[in-house]
């Protein structure tokens, strides 16, 4: 009853393959088929306002993916490019190609998703319901008559080839286009080593249901060892289960997933890919969700040591500011709004910290220390609000510049954090009036230490946009990142 | 505002998983409560914060005690499944009180464990003692034996159970009929494929209904509406109580029972606005032909009869040519309702405003209409829903989503969901929130007047992609400051439910804990219905997820039978377990089961309930065991294997193991080995010395390194590789894992090494060669002589005999790296013709180890692994032992992946 954690084996994949083609070959010609006619109904009747605004939008549509698909494309995609303008009557001679059966059933396949995007970071497509995006209704039924018109000349081409399938996969497939879901009978893996994953997959679930982590554990520890189990597939069960036993390996597993599975290729859209990148992987665009997800648990972990209140436990949050801020000079991180924000947290965090140890020593032992420590304290926390201040506006600008090229984007509390900063300035001074303390930021540059110290720390944060013009960087960065969203 | 929104990603959302807690913010500490510290705000409510909610199910899911007690009528198959629960399979790490049940692990319960795992999932036998006699590799390959073997474990069909030795006559009997309409079906279809009408949804709903004099009373009562006996049949039942804490008894009467001229497909209540404050009187149901709608008109709470009029139906060809699929009533006007049919085709529409006139007509708007036809949208599953605002629709269909405003005259796709995942589901939790089931994903849609749809929040279930019948249905307890949201997916494959909670706290979604899964007794049946309910509950959440109690209504398919699936926590402490039980319900007695929709994939289930303990106290030490003894058991064992070798060599005839099956004689019937030892590189080098002690004299002996490459799919040579190879993939599975595997390692190697007569081989194969007819000859004679020759030959009398040449040839081939094209073709004929297998051919299944696990040598797996394998095996192995290959050759996927092969960063594995 569960997913199964495998790449696809030679199993299932031929089975799968003459499904797949099946299915987009139809697909493909049915849509064929209602293109024409709808066009011979421009011509006989009119229907002005929805076929007209439904063309202008299929059209801009298919421009778009088009050009953003030249760029990709390599020779042979272009080929079928031109095959596809003169579809028509070439589509007349389908099933002549039986000895190129693979590419036939990839070229189906990428010809149906000439006009659909493959998500990267979900599964589905979503949009928002934007005035650009709005059509009129389309106000004609279709009837009982024109689908029947379709559907015959799309079956009649569909005749050809479903002569070379086996009789069970046909019946699955007529079964299919008259709108049936086809259930498989039984278990369908009949192999020896998927019934061992089914069945250690299903235990796996079992457990982390009843909470047996110890039991989840063996389990989880026996799946992955198993050959062909794909561990980017589990790798949340897996941290859900070593986060119960020992929370920092949870952390090292998943800084472990993010070394080894790489970033750093392209997501292609016109590959038929056969596995989901969602959740699954990253890429240079799309930041995958291990390293996300290593982040946040880093700096849950870091902040709860933080509050501890003991002056070393502030070392793992510093650990991870340091590693964030490396990971910000690489794609996708560079451009990755959440990534910023995290950044942002972890001065947020420590100036919080900070600001909140100073308080307490200023209101229950205010001769404890001497005003130049204090001063040291001070500056230490003002550091990191203006660098969280700094970093939540860089966070901001990525998330702006990727709404304004139709990305997903990041809604920020931006107003909450600003206001929690201001509330941490008032905390510096709150008992400190009588000492003659300066209460606002600008007042630190009396102080000579103040003074450089703020000046490293714009130095430093000015460093980012410096790296940038590295040649290296650059070299990465021309490719401009909107080809892989619409 | 001090309350901080979840950084969130438009238009994606928040995106969860068991593990994967999402974005959240940091709620620094304020002036007030400075000591206190910060903490974070997030996606999943953690355990610490106030409005956690723990959904924790014990290991037993179902109260079965009391279910065996009371309803004992749910037959054989429960009283089974209760054994095992009995029997707790536990791990070695809780110590306390395990020891005892170690004890009793015995014999028995072993036999019975076996049964059951072998008639379950219809394996041959999975004891792991193994018999010398039965393990013979490669002695004697039949191909008729093969198929029944597990390398061809077929899918379970009805009919092979017949054929087991005892079976009841009840068993047999209902085994009969089923085949019966399996052949029926047969007959009638083209092929026996299952198929199911997407366009049927929820046949059994629960919701709320005030009548026009209970809306003058301020009482609200919930209706229960599902289908009778006949699939026409609809049956009303007024369900007493509504508040979820004293409703354990909630279910009265039939209340009312209306037949239709044609099959019910989809019953509706409407959901009104929050601001009516009231709730409807009118029940929408959708026919194969026709829509209806029926009106309450009172009920009577003391009998349970409720009185209702329908209106006169509307005729699917008054919207179109097709069938209808789904109705929606417009939340914020009670007299309107939205139609779709299976096509697309969508209207709005009026139900007359005085209910006295009977026989009032449903009209359909003239203007508010469209279509959302795709042509290659094939399936008739449609659900038309309202979204966030007076004129706005939402149509769902497996491909996608689509938000129409009627008024305004536009329609947007919303959601496309072509590439990796379909739509199964959508349902309204209410005007604010609704909720969409993917094949992944549960995910939450909120729907505010003005403004945007928008993706909040989604929870991946990892539950089976391909299953087409995963239904999502909604439970919701409206607390005083909040909602909870209870989310069940089930499957007409399995009688499992996936529950899990969600809660609505001041717009800001959470996931409350894990998912957790309840299994519903009866073996056969997958679940049909479970029904949406909601629920006021007079409390804060917090103290609802303390004592939860709630009821759920769930229907097995092809059973007519309503259970109530009780939910509660009765201590009230938050870290308690929830406590499920499940009775049955209805008036139906009659338990009428037809075939037509068996759970396929119940076997599976059956069996996670169980997880062997493995008694290791058998494979530890004696307590007099000294390690330095070892060398000198094995010498002393080695000089009595030689004697008793010699002994063998001479004395015994060859007339004498003639007449066995078999010449071969285990060497632990020679000289058995006994004592306990734990050095295996001495045994290792022990067995090498013999070995090469007597390889020029007239016998032979069976090596240990074919088993090896059987087992592990990669050449091994050592005894004590393979122990530590063995070690390394079963470390994590037990403490004691060392005894156990270097005694399953010595049980093996004691159980396959064997020595034979050369001579009698040979002597058996002039004998025969003597015997056989000439045509046969030839093929012997062939049998070792070079390719080239073969090839001369005529192929098509040799088509079964040659290939295992062929196939040799093209590993030559491979190797020397000449005559590209030569290679493709021998490729696939090896790929497509039956193997023939040598039965004495060490290559020969060191191929078939290559053609099945491991594709190409794992040197060179590092470097040329494509982005989308695994290495799984890298992770904790020493890099000196080369890992078997985790995948096999993608045909297509590799030649297109290779293209981007990177080299991978080796790092060791973690701890």
């Amino acid at each position: 009853m569960f997913e199964l954690p495998v790449l696809l084996g030679s199993f299932s994949e031929s089975q799968s393959l003459v499904r797949k083609k099946l299915r987009y070959r139809y697909r493909n010609e049915i849509k064929n088929q209602y293109k024409r006619i709808k066009i011979h109904d421009e011509n006989g009747q009119l229907t002005p306002e929805s076929s007209h605004t439904e063309l202008d939008d299929h059209e801009s549509r298919s421009r778009v993916c088009r050009g953003r698909k030249r760029r990709l494309y390599d020779l042979r995609d272009r080929e079928e490019h031109g095959f596809e303008s003169d579809s028509s009557e070439a589509q007349d001679e389908v099933g002549d190609l039986p000895e190129k059966e693979e590419e036939e059933i990839g070229h189906e396949e990428r010809k149906y998703f000439k006009n659909h995007e493959k998500p990267e970071d979900l599964y589905e497509v979503w949009h928002v319901a934007t005035e650009r995006r709005k059509v009129p209704i389309q106000r004609q039924f279709v009837s009982y008559n024109r689908l029947q018109t379709i559907e015959r000349r799309a079956k009649r081409k569909m005749e050809v080839p479903l002569l070379h399938v086996s009789r069970v996969r046909s019946s699955e497939f007529s079964a299919e286009i008259d709108g049936y879901d086809v259930v498989s009978r039984g278990d369908e893996t009949t192999h020896f080593e998927n019934k061992h994953i089914q069945l250690l997959v299903t235990l796996l679930h079992r457990h982390i249901s009843t909470e047996n982590w110890n039991l989840a554990y063996k389990v989880f520890a026996l799946l992955i060892r198993m050959p062909r189990v794909d561990i980017r597939a589990v790798w949340n069960l897996g941290v859900a289960i070593l986060a119960r036993r020992d929370s920092t390996t949870a952390i090292d597993f998943l800084e472990w997933m993010h070394s080894v599975y790489s970033n750093k290729h392209r997501f292609i859209q016109n590959v038929n890919h056969r596995l989901p990148p969602a959740f699954r992987s990253g890429s240079r665009t799309h930041t995958a969700q291990y390293t996300t997800t290593w982040l946040w648990l880093s700096l849950r972990a870091a902040t709860e040591q933080a509050q501890e209140g003991a002056p070393t436990t502030l070392e793992p949050l510093e650990l991870l500011t340091d590693k964030t801020s490396e990971l910000l000079l690489t794609p996708p991180y560079m451009d990755d709004s959440e990534v910023w924000f995290i950044y942002c947290s972890c001065y947020f965090v420590k100036a919080d910290i900070l600001s909140r140890n100073i308080h307490s020593d200023l209101t229950h032992n205010v001769h404890a220390f001497s005003s130049s420590t204090m001063d040291l304290r001070r500056n230490e926390v003002v550091q990191s609000i203006t660098r969280c201040q700094k970093t939540l506006h860089t966070a901001e600008e990525k998330s702006d510049q990727a709404r304004h090229r139709a990305h997903a984007y990041w809604e920020l509390p931006t107003g909450y954090i600003k206001r929690q900063l201001q509330q941490i300035e008032k905390r510096l001074t709150a008992q400190s009036t009588p000492r003659d303390q300066p209460s606002s930021p600008a007042h630190y540059e009396n102080y000579g230490l103040g003074d450089t110290e703020l000046a490293e720390d714009q130095a430093d944060i000015d460093a980012f946009p410096i790296e940038e013009d590295n040649s290296f960087l650059q070299a990465l960065d021309t490719q401009p990142l909107s080809d892989n969203f619409l | 505002m001090n309350h901080p929104n979840i950084p969130t990603r438009r238009p994606v959302g928040i995106q969860l998983a068991t593990g994967v807690e999402g974005p959240g913010i940091y709620v620094g500490s304020e002036n007030k409560s400075i000591d206190k510290g910060g903490s974070w705000l997030q996606a999943v409510g953690n355990q610490t914060a106030s409005n956690s909610f723990l959904l924790r199910i014990s290991p037993n899911p179902l109260q079965t005690i009391d279910v065996r007690k009371q309803h004992l009528e749910m037959g054989d198959a429960l009283q089974a499944e209760m054994n095992f629960a009995d029997m707790v399979f536990s791990d070695t790490d809780d110590n306390t009180g395990d020891e005892l049940e170690r004890s009793e692990f015995s014999a028995d319960d072993d036999e019975l464990f076996n049964k059951t795992i072998n008639t379950s999932l219809r394996w041959g036998s999975v004891s792991p003692t193994i018999s010398a006699t039965k393990l013979k590799v490669y002695k004697k390959v039949d191909r008729k034996e093969l198929k029944g073997s597990i390398y061809h474990a077929r899918r379970p069909m009805p009919k092979k159970s017949v054929h087991f030795d005892y079976l009841p006559r009840k068993t047999i009997k209902e085994q009969r009929e089923k085949i019966d309409v399996l052949e029926r079906r047969r007959s009638s279809r083209k092929h026996s494929i299952l198929t199911l009408d997407p366009s049927i949804g929820s046949t059994m709903t629960m919701g709320i209904v005030q009548t026009a004099a209970d809306v003058r009373n301020d009482v609200k009562s919930q209706i229960l509406a599902y289908l009778g006996p006949q699939k026409h049949q609809l049956m009303l039942s007024l369900v007493s109580a509504s508040s979820p804490e004293n409703n354990l008894k909630c279910y009265s009467r039939v209340g009312a029972s209306i037949s239709f001229s044609s099959k019910i497909i989809s019953i509706n209540f409407p959901k009104l606005a929050y601001s009516f404050s009231r709730a409807s009187d009118v029940i929408g149901i959708i026919t194969k032909t026709s829509l209806h709608i029926l009106k309450v008109k009172g009920i009577d709470r003391k009998t349970g009869e409720i009185d209702c009029v329908l209106f006169k139906p509307l005729h699917f060809s008054q919207l179109g040519d097709f069938p209808l699929a789904d109705i929606a009533f417009n939340p914020w006007d009670m007299n309107q309702f939205a139609l779709i049919d299976i096509q697309g085709n969508w209207s709005i529409g009026q139900i007359p405003k005085s209910a006295t006139k009977y026989g009032d007509v449903l009209s359909l708007s003239l203007e508010s209409r469209g279509s959302v036809f795709q042509p290659d949208h094939t399936s008739l599953m449609k659900r038309i829903e309202w979204s966030n605002s007076f004129s706005r629709l939402l149509i769902v269909d497996p491909y996608g989503m689509t938000e129409i405003d009627f008024s305004e005259n536009w329609q947007v796709d919303l959601v496309e969901a072509i590439t990796w995942s379909e739509i199964r589901g959508f349902k309204n939790i209410d005007e604010s929130y609704s909720v969409l089931l993917t094949s992944r994903e549960i995910i939450f849609l909120s729907t505010f007047m003005h403004r945007e749809t928008k993706r909040e929040l989604s929870w991946k279930h990892d539950l089976d992609t391909t299953d087409k019948s995963l239904t999502i249905s909604v439970q919701k307890i409206n607390c005083l400051n909040g909602t909870v949201v209870l989310s069940t997916i089930h499957s007409k494959k399995h009688n499992t439910i996936y529950l899990h909670p969600f809660s609505i706290n001041n717009e800001v979604i959470q996931s409350l804990g894990q998912g957790i899964l309840l299994k519903i007794p009866g073996e056969n049946l997958g679940i049909d219905q479970i029904s949406d309910s909601e629920h006021e509950v007079d409390d804060y959440l917090e103290e609802f997820c303390k004592k939860i109690a709630l009821n759920i209504f769930v229907k097995m398919s092809e059973c007519e039978n309503i259970y109530n699936l009780a939910l509660e926590k009765p201590s009230g402490e938050i870290n308690d377990f929830l406590k499920a039980s499940i009775s049955k319900i209805g008036t139906n007695q009659k338990e009428d089961l037809k075939t037509r929709w068996l759970a396929t994939t119940k076997d599976i289930d059956f069996v996670t309930e169980d997880f062997i303990h493995i008694n290791d106290t058998y494979f530890r030490a004696p307590s007099n065991y000294d390690a330095e003894g070892d060398t000198e058991l094995l010498q002393m064992y080695g000089y009595r294997l030689s004697e008793a070798t010699n002994l063998y060599l001479t004395t015994q005839s060859g007339d004498k193991l003639a007449n066995a099956k078999t010449f071969e004689t285990l060497l632990r019937e020679v000289a058995p080995l006994e004592g306990h030892f734990e050095d295996m590189e001495e045994l290792n080098s022990l067995l090498d010395q013999f070995f090469k002690y007597y390889e020029n004299q007239d016998i032979s002996f069976r090596q240990p390194k074919t088993l090896f490459s059987i087992l592990l799919q990669e050449h091994v040579d050592n005894v004590d590789v393979f122990y530590s190879k063995l070690l390394q993939c079963w470390a994590a599975m037990n403490t004691d894992i060392t005894n156990i595997t270097r005694e399953i390692v010595k049980q093996l190697l004691w159980s396959y090494l064997g020595v034979f007569k050369k001579r009698l081989y040979t002597d058996e194969i002039s004998q025969i060669k003597n015997n056989i007819s000439g045509q046969y000859k030839d093929i012997l004679d062939d049998w070792d002589t070079p390719l080239e020759n073969v090839e001369e030959n005529n192929q098509e009398d040799f088509t079964s005999s040659t290939l295992p040449l062929g196939s040799q040839s093209q590993i030559q081939l491979k190797s020397s790296q000449s005559q590209i094209p030569i290679i493709k073709s021998s490729q696939k004929t090896k790929k497509s013709r039956p193997k023939i297998k040598h039965p004495l051919d060490l290559s020969s299944s060191q191929r078939k180890a290559d053609s099945t696990g491991a594709g190409f040598p794992s040197s060179q797996l590092s470097s040329s692994l494509p982005y989308n394998m695994t290495p799984a095996f890298s992770l904790m192995q020493p890099p000196m032992l080369s890992s078997p290959v985790p995948s096999t050759l993608m045909s297509s996927q590799t030649n297109t992946t290779t293209r981007n092969k990177r080299k991978r960063k080796k790092v060791g594995g973690f701890t």
